[in-house]
């Protein structure tokens, strides 16, 4: 018997040659992005999330970020963040007295809460203090949305040098928290107390902003108010 | 038998073989693409991705009233930035904007939008240059909210420099006080923002004044983009079979009053005969066979397209009893967007009618209790039911009423019917929540030419139960053969608030 090469012989061979044409074409584009994201890594840094529902943060450097024209000076933050599933993100921001440390406030505040995401996300927050044509103005921007605050009256500062201005992560640093605890992001303060609470807190004119899932809120404002000293589920890892 | 069937099992093993790659590489790159996109976003560097293409990506944001991108220009090329702040709508670009010319290399495009002191001001920088700045007044728009939709993003993509480029475009929505009144269609001209690449001297594509289909998103809407339009559903208005219903989309301030009913704007049209008039509603309406119907053909499409200060369009009639064969012309004005012009006609060669009825009907939920007089305003309420005709109808003397602005060959007398109520929970009416008036004060004007066989009527509640009367029907009789189109227009009523 002959042996002849029939027409299915040639449609498989047809496909071994596209699949392995196809194969070369996506590996030769991944490596290219490979590079890409590897460049930027190393500029950026990783997120490496061991746990995936916990929130992961880490503090990416700024000086990419070119300011705005109009923008006289400022100083941001940014930040790659990991969420778990299930976690409508929240952010509280204080604008008027804050404490040193931990979330204890008195006056102005605002807060903005997004839908609850069914599904893990990384997304990018920046905070900025910027200063725009004498007025000093503190923006937060995450995941699309945004918010400002306009700085009050009484805040009475001509320039960075006048401020506090607290790092809750260095730059580089990656810290993981449990998804009902409230992350400080940025805090910037007057160095003189401008008052003290009556069980001894001094609060200072500035601005902090904190990140957390809805749920905590309630929490907060207890933690905010001093009805409470930490949040209830509060532990942070330091990688 | 036996080596065939071995040499395509071979081949079966190593097309798998082949093809597994591909399955597990293509999820490996949706993966380093998810990084690269946010990792992207962090970055301000452009990547020229085609030197001899604009390219151009979206820096990170800071602060929300200002967004810019990085952008490369070919030397070759000649582009312009240009911004518009009044007509944005999706079916063209701004009739007015202003432009600046896009220097060639890399550069940074800037927006900012403030308000300060209830001024908007728009200022586009080219890196920190000022190119253009435009301050409107407080007066410019009420609005609470706004939406933008940015169409460059993080990625550095090449597009053609001989076409135009949107990369940001905003809408504000009225509101009035803390009420927010809605957007507008995208179709009709909003104040907001549009930031847009053209090559210099490019001649932009305009929206049309007029619009009119059968198909599309703007299917069965026909009349003016920004204005008043007759649209057609009959479906969806079961009980408004027969009418011929007026909308203006464009305004949103008459949105919230005009979606309670669709009475007020909706005109029946009745030919009489033996001194009865025929009423449209009562003729069948299916989803085939609309009991009215706009004739459309591609000579109607072509006078859409090509018209530019007034259109024509015209209305067809299922046969009434006796096979009366109706037909009414529609007419649209760019120099008064919120009205509609009628004019019925009779098609039929051996058929005679003695006139015509155009009735609007409305509900208490309107608030219509005034009629303005050329010197005064005429309470509905005080009306002699010593007036009323058999049939309940009040004719509004002709030579009383205000005289409108003339776009026919004959003078016009304007009768409005209008609402003093600034404040309809202070009427003391409690009404079901479905019925509630929660929208602008409007008027209802029907704009006739005056001629003596032209005449005017108004019916008010015949049963009042409620302190104060108001319009219940408004009714326009015209002479059999009417040469000139009576029109209906409806206005919010800003000055009351």
């Amino acid at each position: 018997m002959k042996d002849r090469i029939g027409w299915g012989t040639w449609v498989l061979s047809i496909l071994i040659v596209s699949g392995l044409g196809r194969s070369l074409y996506l590996s030769m584009d991944l490596r290219e992005l490979s590079r890409e994201r590897d460049r930027l890594e190393a500029e950026f840094g990783k997120l490496d999330i061991e746990d995936p529902d916990r929130v992961y943060v880490t503090r990416v450097k700024s000086d990419a970020v070119e300011l705005p024209p109009g923008v006289q000076s400022g100083y941001v933050w940014q930040y790659r963040v990991y969420l778990p599933a299930n976690y409508a993100r929240c952010t509280v921001t204080n604008n008027h007295l804050i404490a040193a440390e931990g979330a204890r406030r008195r006056g102005g505040n605002s807060s903005s809460s997004s839908a609850l995401r069914g599904d893990a996300a990384e997304t990018i927050a920046t905070v900025a203090i910027l200063n725009v044509e004498g007025d000093w103005l503190f923006t937060f921007t995450m995941g699309g949305g945004a918010s400002t605050t306009r700085l009050r009256n009484s805040h009475s500062f001509d320039s960075f040098d006048d401020l506090l201005i607290d790092e809750p992560f260095k730059i580089g640093q990656q810290k993981s928290f449990s998804p009902d605890d409230a992350i400080c992001l940025a805090r910037l303060r007057l160095p003189e107390p401008a008052e003290t609470t009556k069980d001894g807190v001094d609060l200072y004119l500035g601005f902090s902003v904190f990140l957390m899932d809805t749920n905590s809120q309630s929490d907060f404002e207890r933690w905010a108010k001093g009805e409470i000293l930490a949040m209830p589920s509060s532990g942070e890892d330091t990688q | 038998m036996f080596r065939f069937r071995l040499r395509t099992l071979l081949l079966c093993t190593f097309v798998v073989a082949a093809w597994l790659p591909v399955i597990y590489l293509g999820e490996e790159r949706k993966e380093v693409e998810q990084s690269l996109s946010l990792l992207r976003q962090m970055s301000s560097e452009l990547s020229v991705v085609d030197d001899e293409k604009l390219c151009i990506r979206q820096l990170p944001w800071v602060w929300q009233s200002i967004r810019s991108w990085k952008y490369y220009l070919p030397e070759s090329e000649d582009m312009e930035v240009r911004f518009a702040t009044e007509g944005i709508n999706n079916l063209g670009a701004p009739e007015h904007f202003h432009s600046a010319s896009l220097p060639v290399g890399t550069h940074t495009l800037s927006l900012q939008t403030t308000t300060k002191n209830g001024n908007r001001r728009f200022v586009v920088y080219i890196d920190s240059e000022v190119v253009i700045d435009i301050t409107h007044p407080p007066d410019w728009i009420e609005s609470n909210s706004s939406s933008s939709s940015n169409l460059v993003n993080s990625l550095s993509t090449a597009y053609p420099a001989n076409e135009p480029l949107e990369i940001l475009t905003g809408w504000f929505s009225e509101s009035m006080g803390n009420v927010s009144l809605g957007s507008v269609p995208d179709e009709c001209d909003s104040k907001g923002f549009r930031l847009w690449l053209a090559p210099g001297g490019y001649k932009e594509s305009i929206a049309p004044v007029f619009i009119g289909s059968t198909n599309g998103v703007l299917s069965n809407n026909w009349g003016l983009r920004n204005g008043a339009r007759i649209e057609f559903e009959p479906v969806r208005y079961p009980g408004s079979n027969g009418l011929i219903p007026m909308v203006i989309p464009s305004e949103p301030k008459l949105a919230n009053t005009l979606t309670i009913s669709d009475r007020l704007q909706s005109v029946s049209v009745r030919p009489v005969v033996d001194g009865k008039p025929l009423l449209p509603e009562k003729l069948v309406s299916t989803p085939a066979e609309p009991s009215v119907r706009i004739l459309y053909n591609s000579a109607v499409q072509k006078r859409i397209e090509n018209a530019t200060e007034r259109l024509k369009l015209t209305a067809k009639y299922k046969d009434f009893p006796g096979g009366l064969k109706v037909e009414v012309d529609l007419f649209f004005d760019r120099r008064s967007p919120n009205r509609v012009g009628f004019l019925p006609r009779l098609k039929n060669e051996n058929a005679k009618v003695e006139g015509w009825e155009l009735v609007t009907t409305c509900d208490q939920s309107f608030y219509l209790h005034q009629i303005g007089l050329d010197q005064r305003q005429l309470e509905v309420s005080s009306i002699d039911p010593a007036d009323l005709d058999q049939s309940g109808w009040y004719q509004v003397p002709l030579d009383q009423l205000p005289i409108g602005e003339n776009h026919g060959e004959f003078a016009e007398r304007v009768l409005s019917m209008h609402t003093t109520v600034i404040d309809y929970k202070k009427v003391g009416q409690k009404r079901p929540a479905k019925n509630n008036y929660g929208g602008q004060p409007i008027e209802q004007r029907w704009i006739v030419p005056e001629q003596k066989d032209i005449g005017l009527f108004i019916q008010k509640q015949s049963k009042p139960t409620q302190p104060t009367v108001f319009l219940d029907a408004t009714k326009v009789t015209l002479p059999a053969d009417p040469d000139e189109p009576v029109w209906l227009q409806i206005e919010p009523r800003d000055y009351l608030r």
